[in-house]
This record gives C-alpha cells, sequence and structure tokens, in this order.
C-alpha cells in the first residue's frame, strides 16, 4: 500500500474516518447542537447543527459569529438569563428552560443544556449547547396532569356524594313525614319544616350533578356525541363564572351534529377558556358562546369584554405556564391545557381581537376527520349551514 | 297493609324509613345487617323485603341471591346511596338481577309508598 503523505498510519485513518462520523452523526442529531466560542468577546456561535437551523429557522450564515441571545425575545425570563451568564462565568455545567423565539417570531419553549468545553493544550475554551423545543411536551403534560388532577377530584367528589346520599335520606324521610302532617299546615313553623325538605332535596339534587360530573370525569375515554351531551357541559362548564359574570349562548342548539367530542374534554376546555375570560374581567362583564358550523368544520367562539390579548401575545398566551397574573395566582396551566385538548381533536385553538373591544378565542374542529355523520345527516329545521 | 322486612345498616337511615312505612299503614320488622336479615326472613311472613346493598358482613347482593332462591318469595326492593368504591348506579345495577325494584337514595316518600304499593298490590292504610 502507498503511504499517504498527510495520513500516515491506519490510526490516523480511523481517526479521520471518526472525525468525519462524528460530523455527520451530530448533524443527524433530532436535538439543536451548538458551539460557543469564549476565547472571543461575546462568546460567538462558532458551530450549529442542522437541527438548530430546522428548529429556529435561521441558516448557518445568518448565526455563526453572532452571540446566541438573538433567540432570546420579549417574553424570555431576565433572571435564567442571568442565572446562565453566571454559570458560564464559572465556567460550570448549566440547564435552563427559556422561551425563544424562532425566525418566524413563533415562542418556543427552550430546553437548554450547556457545558463547558475546555483543553489548555489545544487552547480550547467553548461551550457546547444541547437545545430541545419542548413546547409540545409541556403542553402534553400539562393536560396529563390536568387529567389525572380532574380524575382524583372526581373520586373524592364520588365518595363525598355517596356518603351524602346516605345521610339525606333519614332528612328527607322525616322531613317529609313531618310536612305532611294535617296539623302542620296551619303551624307557624309549616315554612320551618318545608324549608328543611327543600334544602334537602336541593342537597340531593347537587350530588346527583356532582356525581355525574365525577363520572364523566373519570370516564374520559368514552366519545358520547355532542349533541347529547354538549348543553350539560355548557352548564357545567358556565358554574365556573363567577356571579358577576353573564354568559349568552348562541348556535350551540342548532348543532343536532352527532359529532364525537368527548364530553368531559369539552368541559374540561371550555370551563378553561370562561375562568380565563372571567380573570381578564376581574370578575365583572359579560361572556359569549357562539358555535357555527363553516363547511365541515365546528366553530366554536368564546368572547369576552375584558382588555383583551395583545397582539404580541397572541401566540404566547397558550404557552405552558404563561401567565399574566401575579406569581402564586392561577398556573399558567389552563389555556395550554385547552389548546392541547383542541389539538388532540384533531383542532386548532387560537385567540383574536373581539369586535368591540375584549378577547375572543375560536376553537375550529374539522368534523370530516372525526365522523361522516357529522353536521351532514340533520333533517328539518336545525340542518346546519352548509 | 303489607308486611315488610327493612334491612339497612345505618340506624337513623333505616329508623326513618321504617317509620315512613309504619306511618303507610305496614308492619315493619327492622335488620341491622345482611347477616341478621336473611335470618329474620328465613322465618318467613314477609311481602317484601327492602334491603340496602352496601352493608358489613353480608351485602345486600348476597341477600337478594339468598332470597331470590327460595320458593313463594317475598318481593324484593334493592336501595342504595352508594359508596365511593361502588357507585348507587352500580350496585342497583347488579341488583337489578334478582331485585322485583330499585331505588337510588335518597329517595322521597311518595316515591318509596308508591314502590311498596305497586310491588305488594296493596294500597296503603292510615296516614
Amino acid at each position: 500500500m502507498k503511504s499517504d503523505p498527510v495520513i500516515s498510519s491506519d490510526a490516523s485513518r480511523a481517526e479521520q474516518a471518526l472525525a468525519a462520523l462524528l460530523r455527520v452523526a451530530v448533524d443527524a442529531s433530532p436535538v439543536c447542537i451548538t458551539i460557543s466560542d469564549l476565547r472571543h468577546d461575546d462568546a460567538p456561535l462558532i458551530f450549529v447543527n442542522d437541527q438548530f437551523c430546522r428548529t429556529t429557522g435561521h441558516t448557518r450564515e445568518q448565526v455563526i459569529g453572532r452571540n446566541c441571545r438573538f433567540l432570546q425575545g420579549e417574553g424570555t425570563d431576565r433572571s435564567v438569563v442571568a442565572r446562565m451568564r453566571e454559570a458560564i462565568a464559572r465556567r460550570e455545567p448549566v440547564s435552563i428552560e427559556l422561551i425563544s423565539y424562532k425566525r418566524t417570531g413563533e415562542p418556543f419553549l427552550n430546553r437548554l443544556d450547556l457545558a463547558p468545553v475546555r483543553d489548555s493544550r489545544l487552547e480550547i475554551d467553548a461551550y457546547v449547547g444541547v437545545q430541545r423545543d419542548i413546547t409540545a411536551f409541556r403542553a402534553a403534560e400539562a393536560t396529563r396532569r390536568e387529567r389525572e388532577k380532574m380524575e382524583a377530584l372526581g373520586r373524592l367528589a364520588s365518595g363525598f356524594s355517596h356518603e351524602l346520599n346516605n345521610l339525606l335520606q333519614p332528612i328527607i324521610t322525616y322531613g317529609g313525614m313531618l310536612a305532611a302532617r294535617p296539623e302542620m299546615a296551619e303551624a307557624e313553623y309549616a315554612e320551618q319544616i318545608n324549608t328543611i325538605v327543600d334544602c334537602a332535596s336541593a342537597a340531593r339534587d347537587i350530588t346527583a350533578q356532582v356525581l355525574h360530573f365525577a363520572r364523566s370525569g373519570v370516564a374520559l375515554s368514552e366519545a358520547e356525541p355532542l349533541s347529547r351531551r354538549r348543553g350539560e357541559a355548557i352548564r357545567m362548564a358556565s358554574r365556573l363564572l363567577p356571579p358577576g359574570v353573564s354568559l349568552s349562548i348562541e348556535g350551540v342548539e342548532d348543532l343536532s351534529a352527532a359529532c364525537t367530542i368527548d364530553t368531559a374534554e369539552l368541559l374540561q376546555v371550555l370551563g378553561n377558556l370562561f375562568r380565563n375570560a372571567a380573570n381578564a374581567m376581574d370578575g365583572k362583564g359579560s361572556v359569549r358562546l357562539a358555535a357555527v358550523m363553516e363547511d365541515t368544520t365546528l366553530v366554536l367562539s368564546v368572547s369576552d369584554t375584558g382588555p383583551g390579548v395583545p397582539p404580541e401575545l397572541w401566540s404566547r398566551i397558550f404557552e405552558p405556564f404563561f401567565s399574566t397574573k401575579p406569581p402564586g395566582q392561577g398556573t399558567g396551566l389552563g389555556l395550554a391545557t385547552a389548546w392541547g385538548i383542541v389539538r388532540g381533536w384533531g383542532g386548532t385553538l387560537t385567540v383574536r381581537k373581539r369586535e368591540g373591544g375584549g378577547a375572543e378565542f375560536i376553537i375550529r374542529i374539522p368534523l370530516d376527520r372525526r365522523s361522516t355523520d357529522c353536521g351532514t345527516n340533520n333533517n328539518g329545521a336545525h340542518s346546519s349551514d352548509r | 297493609m303489607a308486611r315488610i322486612l327493612l334491612i339497612d345498616d345505618m340506624p337513623a337511615v333505616r329508623k326513618a324509613i321504617a317509620s315512613l312505612l309504619r306511618s303507610g299503614g305496614h308492619v315493619v320488622t327492622e335488620a341491622g345487617d345482611g347477616k341478621a336479615g336473611l335470618e329474620a326472613a328465613r322465618a318467613g311472613g314477609f311481602d317484601l323485603v327492602i334491603t340496602d346493598m352496601l352493608m358489613p358482613k353480608r351485602d345486600g347482593t348476597s341477600v337478594l341471591m339468598e332470597l331470590a332462591r327460595t320458593p313463594n318469595r317475598p318481593k324484593l326492593l334493592a336501595i342504595s346511596g352508594g359508596s365511593g368504591a361502588l357507585s348507587e348506579m352500580d350496585a342497583l345495577r347488579l341488583a337489578s338481577l334478582t331485585a322485583d325494584a330499585t331505588l337510588a337514595k335518597p329517595f322521597d316518600n311518595a316515591t318509596l309508598l308508591q314502590a311498596v304499593d305497586r310491588l305488594t298490590g296493596a294500597q296503603a292504610t292510615g296516614g
């Protein structure tokens, strides 16, 4: 074999092959990999892999030589950035989650793991970064957690309600017997005993509703026709509105389509949107729920008379843990959960400005993907507009 | 007038229902659990057995199964408010395999008295 003037041994040939493999593997990696050079001022990027370009929408030419902070934006938590800077100054590894921005301006939740790369002999002083877009993962996680919470709540509610069912029996029985006594009609305490019976009956109705809710909350996989139980979901969801908020409902009764949307999920989506609206309006104002068919798409709209959502936040408000409320108030998961559920239906959840002020949340559910019956075979007056 | 055996483990509930049935003119024997209820039932002489479903010792299912097998058996009415482990709906669905009728607790007075009349063919007397 003729000796190569540059690669003079099998060992160095193997090394070169490995270096080439590493380069290809790094570009094939499903996570973003970056290297920043700390020997220069402002630690410019000296390498980004293909996935970084795919995730952020930037080309290599646009980013090499620049500090990675171009990914940051208005929603980026400055305290987390500061923590990262301190770790880098000490040349320590650091893991953070940061709201970052793609070239299009679209925000994403970025999981960032950084580690120093140092070699004094080779005069290397750099940082390798691994970044992942975990937005969808976080939304799914939030949905799952919310679901588990609802299930636990359902079990708890069911236990209480059954105990109450038994305890209410003697109150209703004796109350009814006392109220039925002939002398009771005249007695001054007739009103008192009737109040006892009425309240016990009202309590029975509440336990029945709680049990119904608990059952639908537990049987989450059960898909039921929207037409059958949607009214119930809307009624339950409307309970989440404080007394100062009025609710108007339009078009929902006309949707006699047999669309299979999980009632518990519908309840959760509407409940979260209602709660969000009530919070935005400080508990005073009105909320409107409207439903229309546009071709084969069911469009649900929840609008409020609050201050509205600034356009720059239109995509951010669906991010997990995004909250405009002070810390400790609200989990920031409500809209993310709703978004995750609607996405699970194959639909979209967006927000826009309501005509005349306020916010309008739009849920679009393509029905042809769910059931061929949806909205197609209505006869008579309630036929949907196709 | 019907002769009724009432089986329920919650004393307040049992006494209230018994007292309602008596006010409806029926003759009521009370038992505080399934085992005592079955012993009373074996002595015979009842037109109707009303049993709770979720009870200690022998539960309502076991009471209903045993009574359903006896010749000239009394009519069987199952009642339940459910528990954290088993909803009243499930308990009564189970009961309906053997019972002649079921009622979810809490029921109102007219509902129970009408059910008793329907099952026993008796007209309530008295007040």
